[in-house]
């Protein structure tokens, strides 16, 4: 096509979907799409060898499920690629274009369309802000079963995009995959479906939750909610080492008398990058429970009997209700002393992260950047661990050697049968090298709904950067890290 | 479980989600953040400050929040994106610059100093939206941003005998100035502001009164020029240093100790920007009127007593805190504690208060640059911007309604202004008005 053909289809799209969709929700101003084009993950535009067109031409914001379903089947039509965005919280670029085209942004599709207080069950738009929809579930004095730790800021679409598995409330209730009772997906023709566990299609529940929105976009969401329970319980105690505190934070999640709803552990350079004050001793387990009295009182009885048997110090309480109320912060608050904080996160078993904390702290035996190492517990006895560099882009001998011992952290935890917590775009390499059998069938499915690979292209079974490229690229980056 | 089982839920005590909602971080026991000249490179994006963000809940526009902006910013610096400037000018100027996002940011990003940056560089750069323009010429030549005659800036004093005395002492002392011959001394001084002075009358004449019943000698001062406020938040910080050194040398030449305030946005940029940009301090002390009559009443032993109601039957009141007084100055207990003070008068909260506290939607020049275009087409930006005022204050409008209180009171007459005008349009069984208009149908009795 040359530059008047492709002129002339844009102005076609343009005129089409002014007729689908509200003027002012379809736009074309750079200066718009420069942001959305954008997520979370630190330079998302760095991130250009993994992408064949890092900016989009289009930003559209659907207000509802039909409209959703108009653009997509418009798209469709003229073949442009799309990009489904919501929060765009994602860190490794799972929300922005590799292959330009349109954005399509959620965020207008945030009603909730029941709650049904007897039956326990929620309905609404996947756009939805987890702090609305849990304003909205508050009123009736509900709560979702489980919900990020990014929560001030996320919506529900990317979490069951991404499966969460670790946050608040999975311990207790189940990742997000266990709430989920249906979903109802666009997808990349434009034809809306709802998939439930009884689908007899060819996309199943478990295609779609984890799935970054390959096979269509998430449009709404019905899953589980619960009572709002009465009451909270905080327990946080310091170790000397990192066998003992791991030992008791197993013991806590691990327990039998009442399930933590959150649960985490932290080494101390993670509490004293954030914090003036802060509990004393190298690890730092904390622990809350949320339940009716009766069941918390004897969750933190167990919890301070087990903390002696480790050798746990208490932390002051102060300081336990402070780090709930700014839980959504923890991980944030790292960036008040650096210009990039760089993070990774991993998906470790139970048994394993033994091996992976010696592997880590083996790695940053002789680095000079500040770090940290954070878990926070998960479901399938596993658990998401987060390591932190800080860092300045602008010195990127420091900046990639990071990204570097991140890298071989990661090759430790594939080759000990753990992966990482989140794909994305800029780590679906990993992926495609780690789970050939997964891939094949994420393929296939791929190629039935969307053959063009049009809808959120290059993540799972397409990564435009190759592995063996990486490791080259890691192995330099660790080479000048260590030559400066 | 039906609604009523709320409250239950609400008693939980418990310090954060899902339960205690978006807040601002406890800021006590963190780091200070490490700030960089260009502090919008700090950004990590994490998206709090668009949870906040009242124009991007209207426009859902990535341009139109903090963390969006910085995007922006930071492209600019890489030179990713070219500085068009006409097509930047609603990704610089659409944000009331409320300081929301500020309170929430988790990396310590002080967002309104970086927005009024990128502004004031705009501005450098040849952005100049033509209502901009005219606000400047205006502020210039008659020291006024409403077009008014700066003749006619004390004229609200005929309607009000205490503001009458007050500027005869003004007038008198500043004849002294200028003669060189010996002054009086007063020790306290009213600064009016231009929306009091030409637009909300009331607040001016309230204020007067207020103070005359408190038995406080006080002086106006009759070479009153603009605060430069609307101009220092739209960039035009360069064209306000005629401003600033004039009110500063009058305050001065006046001897007065104390001056007192009725506008949030007059008070925030006197005690803030003044200083900062003389590179000195004023020498005298600056007090909001919610700050002042609470002080004062606490010194002198005096009760206060609303006339039209009484103990057994108060009036019902929410207060919202304006931007300015409130985040800009961290001013949130005087105000409440001076309602509380008032005998016949109760004080309910809204949803959303002190440092959350939602912007009316009238600052940050949004109002003056956007508040006057027809709405009936909202399909292009500057319509949608103009909605957006609309909405914002209708919102905040609704949040005090819920309340179920009578009147809405607030301590910034631009707030004031705006959210009247909401309860005008819809029709509102509220009553919007100023601290200062309950004031002045009080008594202050001195206890013995």
């Amino acid at each position: 096509m040359d530059k008047t053909q492709k002129l002339e289809q844009i102005q076609s799209f343009t005129k089409e979907m002014q007729e689908i969709i509200s003027p002012s929700d379809f736009s074309t101003d750079p200066y718009e799409i420069e942001v959305t084009s954008s997520d979370l993950s630190l330079l998302p535009k760095y991130h250009y060898k993994f992408k064949e067109e890092f900016r989009a031409s289009f930003v559209i914001r659907p207000r509802n499920t039909e409209e959703l379903s108009k653009v997509m089947r418009k798209c469709r039509e003229y073949s442009i690629p799309v990009t489904i965005r919501a929060a765009a919280t994602s860190c490794f670029s799972a929300s922005s274009p590799t292959r330009g085209g349109a954005i399509i942004d959620t965020r207008r599709m945030n009603s909730v369309h029941k709650i049904d207080v007897n039956n326990m069950i929620v309905k609404c738009d996947a756009g939805i802000s987890w702090l609305k929809l849990m304003e909205k579930l508050l009123d009736y004095g509900l709560a979702p079963t489980c919900y990020p730790t990014s929560y001030k800021a996320s919506c529900l679409g990317g979490y069951v995009a991404s499966a969460g598995k670790a946050g608040i409330g999975v311990l207790k209730h189940g990742s997000i995959r266990d709430s989920i009772l249906s979903v109802t997906i666009v997808k990349p023709d434009g034809t809306i479906e709802q998939i439930s566990e009884e689908s007899k299609g060819e996309l199943k529940l478990d295609d779609i939750v984890g799935s970054l929105g390959i096979y269509g976009a998430i449009a709404e969401v019905e899953m589980k909610i619960t009572h709002m329970s009465t009451s909270l319980e905080i327990v946080g105690y310091g170790f000397k080492t990192f066998s003992k505190a791991f030992e008791y934070y197993l013991g806590l999640k691990e327990n039998t008398v009442n399930k933590p709803f959150f649960l985490s552990l932290s080494n101390k350079k993670f509490e004293k990058l954030a914090h003036k004050t802060l509990p004393s001793r190298n690890f730092f387990v904390y622990g809350v429970f949320l339940d009716n009295p009766e069941q918390t009182g004897k969750a933190i009885a167990y919890a301070k009997e087990i903390a002696q048997k480790y050798d746990g110090l208490s932390a002051e309480e102060w300081y336990l209700k402070e780090k709930w109320r700014d839980i959504a912060d923890t991980e944030l608050n790292l960036g008040r002393l650096c210009r990039n904080p760089v993070f990774q996160e991993y998906w470790i078993a139970d048994e394993r992260c033994q091996a992976f904390y010696e592997k880590y702290a083996k790695e940053i035996k002789n680095v000079d950047y500040k770090n940290a190492f954070y878990i926070m517990a998960g479901v399938e006895g596993c658990n998401r661990i987060k390591i932190f560099g800080l860092s300045d882009i602008d010195n990127s001998r420091e900046f990639f050697g990071i990204k570097a011992g991140f890298n071989k952290l990661a090759k430790f935890a594939f080759s000990q049968q753990d992966s990482l917590y989140s794909i994305g775009v800029v780590n679906t390499f990993y992926f495609l090298k780690y789970n050939r059998e997964k891939v094949e069938y994420m393929k296939k499915l791929k190629e039935k709904l969307d053959p063009d690979d049009l809808v959120n292209s290059y993540r799972f079974i397409k990564a435009k950067m190759k592995f063996w490229r990486v490791q080259l690229l890691f192995a330099i980056a660790k080479f000048l890290y260590r030559l400066g | 479980m039906s609604k009523d089982k709320s409250s239950d839920v609400k008693n939980i005590v418990t310090t954060g989600p899902p339960v205690a909602g978006l807040f601002s971080p406890h800021r006590d026991n963190l780091l200070e953040p490490r700030i960089l000249t260009d502090d919008f490179q700090r950004c990590v994006e994490c998206g709090y400050c668009r949870s906040v963000c009242r124009v991007y809940d209207v426009t859902y526009s990535e341009l139109d929040y903090a963390g969006g902006r910085n995007r922006i910013l930071k492209a600019l610096a890489n030179k990713e994106i070219s500085f068009d400037k006409e097509g930047i000018v609603d990704s610089i100027f659409r944000c009331t610059l409320c300081g929301n996002c500020r309170e929430v940011c988790p990396v310590g990003i002080d967002t309104v100093k970086v927005f009024q940056k990128f502004r004031k560089d705009a501005i450098h750069k040849g952005v100049l939206p033509r209502k901009l323009g005219i606000l400047d010429e205006r502020v210039g030549k008659l020291k006024n941003p409403y077009n008014e005659n700066p003749d006619d800036r004390f004229n609200w004093t005929k309607d009000c005998v205490p503001a009458q005395k007050a500027l005869k002492r003004g007038i008198e002392v500043l004849k002294a100035i200028e003669t060189g011959s010996e002054k009086k001394k007063y020790r306290v001084g009213y600064y009016v502001g231009c929306t009091s002075a030409f637009r909300n009358t009331e607040l001016a004449i309230a204020t007067c009164t207020i103070l005359e019943k408190l038995g406080i000698e006080f002086v106006l001062f009759p070479n009153e020029w603009c605060c430069g406020s609307v101009s220092y938040r739209t960039g035009l910080e360069d064209h306000i240093h005629d401003l600033v050194k004039h009110n500063t040398k009058m305050i001065r030449d006046f001897g007065v100790e104390d001056v007192v305030f009725s506008c949030s946005g007059c008070f925030s940029t006197l005690s803030l920007e003044y200083p900062r940009l003389l590179g000195e301090e004023l020498g005298f002390n600056l007090y909001h009127m919610a700050e002042f009559v609470p002080k004062y009443v606490k010194e002198h032993n005096i009760n206060i007593k609303y006339t039209k109601r009484t103990k057994e039957d108060p009036l019902v009141v929410t207060y919202h805190d304006p931007c300015h007084l409130g985040r800009y100055m961290g001013v949130y207990d005087p105000p409440r504690e001076l309602i509380k003070m008032i005998e016949g008068v109760k004080l309910v909260e809204m949803k959303h208060i002190r440092n959350m506290s939602r912007c009316c939607g009238a600052g940050g020049g949004v109002k003056t640059l956007y508040g006057e275009l027809a709405t009936t087409v909202a399909t292009n930006r500057l319509g949608e911007s103009s909605n957006c005022v609309e909405i914002l204050r209708a919102d905040r409008l609704k949040e005090a309604e819920e309340t179920h209180s009578e009147w809405m009171v607030s301590s910034c007459v631009f707030c004031k202004n705006n959210l009247y005008q909401a309860a005008n349009e819809s029709n509102s069984g509220l009553t919007v008005a100023d601290i200062t208009e309950i004031l002045q149908d009080c008594e202050f009795i001195k206890e013995e």
